[in-house]
């Protein structure tokens, strides 16, 4: 193979290595919640304070912070219920499948059991 | 790469308007795979990829009236390449993974080509900040040297010069470890 | 061909590694009509087992059953038509069944059809650690293994739930010459 081959074909499989994946299914809603949250503080942040004094000036500072901490925590738990909400779909998922065969299984051995039984007693009905 | 068709405004004809709810959960849905690869290509970490890749999203949320019109996934493309990398810097990360401590794919008996692969992903992930983003974009996005010195802030003969360097360590890595590729 | 791929197809090893199946025996899925391939190791039949009703009165006899099994493998084969399969592929599984631990329990064939139907049980002391059945028709083939330890009592109350009747193994299933067994061919 010749180096421009060579090059070629290393370049293609770099490619490839790097080829996009998806991102993670829980990704769009973290995003959206995420958004709605920047907007839910922009339209708090947009209430008019009244202007009467440092007192106010500090009490609607502290209330953003307050806020946002909120916000921010509020984010967290959603982001963590939806991974969960997630996680718990393909445990159960793959748990009922799980079940589906042994219950399958159970059922086949079962029934060769039985006709054994069924031989069995031709068997020692001819006997 | 299995992305959409889209024009290079980043929107399909027809979308509604971006600043509306819908219209940005679109622009999400259809570019979320590509910046979330770049950040994880980069990044080798799913939970920094996605955390890089929200703050991505956030700031087009809050900026898009600066985007210029037509220009979205190279806007994407740019500020995720940037964050990736302010992320690297402000945790002083950086993937020390040597070829030989790079993780073994879980199956020797795995297709060459895949073992391959993922040593490549593996040494990508030891190059310096710009340089690796460098090689994600060309190679994972296919963009042009000339698009990604502008994208990084850097000169179209630097991002060459990174390229160069990096696929001739890559290649003399590999060599060494996987014989000859053919 | 229909097949129905429940589980991975075990090529070799089985779960626990107690049983290989012969490659002779997992090519007749080339001929069959019809496959069923179930094959659940022992994270997977505590998986199974979580999802199992604590009402469902077949259910809770099913749980109880498989708590402290290894492995289950079932695998039935269903042919268009006879001698798709032959004595000696059946012969190469016997030989498995015939280690230590391991006795036939019930053997029964019957004459007109040809059909021929085979229990063993494993054994270690007074427990049984395994059971292996054989059901070999002329247009059928179905091969269960249970890795584990089993109670006789459970494996005989078993085809009593799923609305079939039951099948009586003998008092003591240690014994090949219980009244119930009948060996026709050696």
């Amino acid at each position: 193979m010749g180096d421009e081959e060579r090059t070629d074909e290393f370049e293609k499989q770099l490619k490839a290595a790097m080829a996009r994946g998806e991102a993670p299914a829980w990704f769009e809603a973290r995003v959206m919640n995420a958004v709605n949250q920047s907007g839910a503080l922009k339209s708090r942040q947009g209430m008019a304070l009244p202007h009467r004094g440092w007192r106010w000036v500090t009490a609607g500072a502290a209330a953003v912070v307050m806020i946002t901490a909120w916000n921010e925590w509020a984010h967290h738990i959603a982001l963590e219920h939806i991974k969960q909400a997630h996680m718990d779909a393909e445990e159960r998922e793959a748990g009922e499948a799980a079940k589906a065969k042994l219950l399958l299984a159970m059922k086949i051995t079962s029934a060769k059991l039985a006709e054994i039984q069924a031989k069995v007693d031709e068997a020692q009905r001819n006997d | 790469m299995d992305a959409p068709a889209v024009n290079e405004s980043g929107t399909k004809e027809g979308v509604t308007a971006p600043d509306t709810r819908a219209g940005f959960a679109q622009l999400l849905r259809v570019h979320q795979a590509m910046v979330f690869s770049i950040a994880l290509h980069f990044l080798r970490d799913r939970s920094a990829a996605e955390e890089v890749a929200q703050d991505v999203f956030l700031q087009l949320h809050r900026s898009f009236d600066s985007v210029e019109p037509g220009r979205v996934v190279f806007w994407l493309r740019k500020v995720t390449g940037n964050r990736a990398i302010d992320y690297v810097r402000k945790r002083k990360l950086r993937a020390m993974v040597a070829l030989e401590d790079a993780p073994e794919p879980r199956s020797q008996s795995a297709q060459p080509d895949l073992l391959l692969q993922a040593r490549l992903r593996a040494l990508i992930a030891t190059l310096p900040e710009k340089p690796r983003m460098v090689m994600v974009l060309r190679y994972q996005e296919d963009v042009m040297p000339e698009e990604i010195a502008q994208m990084l802030g850097m000169p179209v003969r630097t991002v060459k010069s990174h390229l160069q360097r990096s696929l001739a360590m890559l290649r003399e890595k590999i060599d060494r470890s996987m014989g000859d590729i053919r | 061909m229909r097949t129905v791929m429940l589980g991975m197809i075990a090529i070799l090893p089985l779960a626990a590694q107690e049983m290989k199946l012969p490659p002779r025996i997992e090519k007749l899925a080339e001929k069959a009509s019809e496959v069923v391939d179930v094959n659940l190791d022992a994270s997977m039949l505590r998986l199974a087992s979580r999802f199992l009703s604590d009402k469902d009165p077949d259910e809770v006899r099913v749980k109880k059953m498989v708590n402290g099994l290894k492995g289950i493998m079932v695998k039935s084969f269903e042919f268009d038509s006879r001698g798709e399969y032959e004595q000696a592929d059946l012969d190469e599984l016997r030989a498995q069944w015939k280690g230590p631990g391991w006795s036939r329990v019930v053997g029964v064939r019957g004459k007109k059809d040809g059909e021929n139907a085979e229990v063993f049980l494993k054994t270690d002391g007074d427990q049984v650690t395994g059971m292996a059945i054989l059901v070999a028709d002329p247009k059928e083939l179905t091969i269960v293994n249970v890795v584990g330890p089993i109670d006789p009592e459970d494996v005989r109350d078993l085809p009593g739930h799923f609305g079939i009747p039951k099948v009586e193994l003998g008092k003591n299933p240690l014994h090949k010459d219980e009244k119930s067994t009948k060996e026709e061919d050696r």
